[in-house]
């Protein structure tokens, strides 16, 4: 295989594959409704 | 356990995908549960539990977090958290820096061995353990530490910029000014010379940077948690998808080991974020500390049996 088509495909299929992760949690929180929850959690951050 | 894939590139075994994905579930547990990307645990766990050789190792482990920092990118990117000019400051210094260490990874691979008496060494992996274990040792005492002086503090910081050392005593012009998370003046230069820094450790170790650049967010400029937490998403995405081309163009990424690791971490890593809730910060930082601590006594290990 061309080396740079080997390099583009190894940036992109991990890529895409992040992208469809990220839209199906998105999916999931929404559907249960653990949106709030989740801003939440960053909020907390900061407690010990 | 099956399915397998043969690396090739100087590997000459096969690998188990299944345990592969494995690997992913638990280091993206670790990262999940933690808040970090767990690059730095990835590496030398592919090196020293599969025997991947150190070069595919790291172009790897930069590919799976392509698919990682997309991730972290848009999670943060919706909560409108951190200063994205300091990611847009960093990322020049930070190409650079990718570049380099890449170009270093590869005249280590093409290093002859070191000889330490009668043994050989393979000077790559030799130059990574050192590099790891200093790594490595340092997070686990900064973490251990923290934990440890989190005791005294009784009342949360809160969502204010505390300015530290790199903003109050670095001062090289020009500056610029970022209002949005209460820093009145900072070194444009520092900044980039931070990015090359950063760029550098993911081009030579394979990992995102996160784990180096936290403290310096945290201790070094000091903002608070939160706007630490999304700032430098952006480069760290960017840096990565860089270095994983100029990776893949020298040989060094193995696309289907990396995406084996990805499809274990991205379930492992909602698995490690739902347990965090459960658990006190304390105890989280605790935890972390001694599984840093494990896997740094294990490439002492390795590079103790490797020179004996």
């Amino acid at each position: 295989m061309n080396p740079w088509l080997y390099a583009a495909l190894c940036v992109t299929v991990p890529l895409a594959w992040g992208l469809g992760v990220n839209w199906v949690s998105q999916r999931i929180e929404k559907q249960l409704g653990l949106k709030a929850e989740k801003t939440q959690t960053i909020a907390q951050d900061d407690k010990v | 356990m099956g399915p397998y894939i043969r690396l090739g590139i100087g590997l000459g075994h096969s690998v188990s995908l299944s345990a592969l994905a494995g690997l992913g579930l638990m280091v993206g547990f670790i990262a999940g549960m933690f808040g970090v990307g767990g690059g730095f645990l990835l590496t030398p766990l592919l090196i020293y539990a599969f025997g991947i050789p150190p070069q595919i190792a790291v172009g790897s482990a930069l590919c799976q977090k392509c698919g990682t920092s997309i991730t972290s990118f848009l999670k943060f990117r919706k909560f409108r958290r951190g200063e994205p000019r300091i990611d847009l400051v960093m990322l020049g210094g930070s190409l650079i820096g990718v570049d380099a260490g890449t170009r270093l990874l590869v005249t280590l691979s093409r290093m002859p061995d070191f000889q330490v008496g009668s043994r050989q060494l393979p000077a790559a992996q030799s130059i990574l353990d050192v590099l790891f274990i200093v790594l490595l040792g340092f997070i686990a005492y900064r973490t251990g530490l923290d934990a440890w002086e989190a005791r005294k503090r009784t009342i949360p910081r809160g969502d204010v910029t505390i300015p530290g050392p790199l903003v109050t005593r670095v001062k090289i012009p020009p500056y610029m000014s970022l209002p949005n998370v209460g820093i009145a003046q900072i070194s444009i230069p520092m900044l980039a010379y931070l990015g090359f820094g950063l760029g550098v450790a993911s081009g030579l170790m394979g990992i995102g940077g996160g784990v180096l650049f936290m403290p310096v967010l945290l201790y070094g400029i000091g903002l608070s948690v939160r706007n630490a937490a999304g700032t430098g998403v952006l480069l760290l995405f960017v840096t990565v998808a860089v270095g994983t081309f100029e990776q893949a163009l020298h040989g060094f990424v193995s696309l289907p080991l990396a995406m084996a690791i990805l499809l274990g971490s991205s379930i492992g890593s909602q698995l490690g974020a739902l347990t965090t809730n459960k658990l006190p910060n304390r105890t989280l930082r605790l935890v972390f500390a001694g599984l840093v601590s494990a896997t740094t006594l294990m490439i002492v290990w390795d590079l103790a049996r490797l020179a004996a």
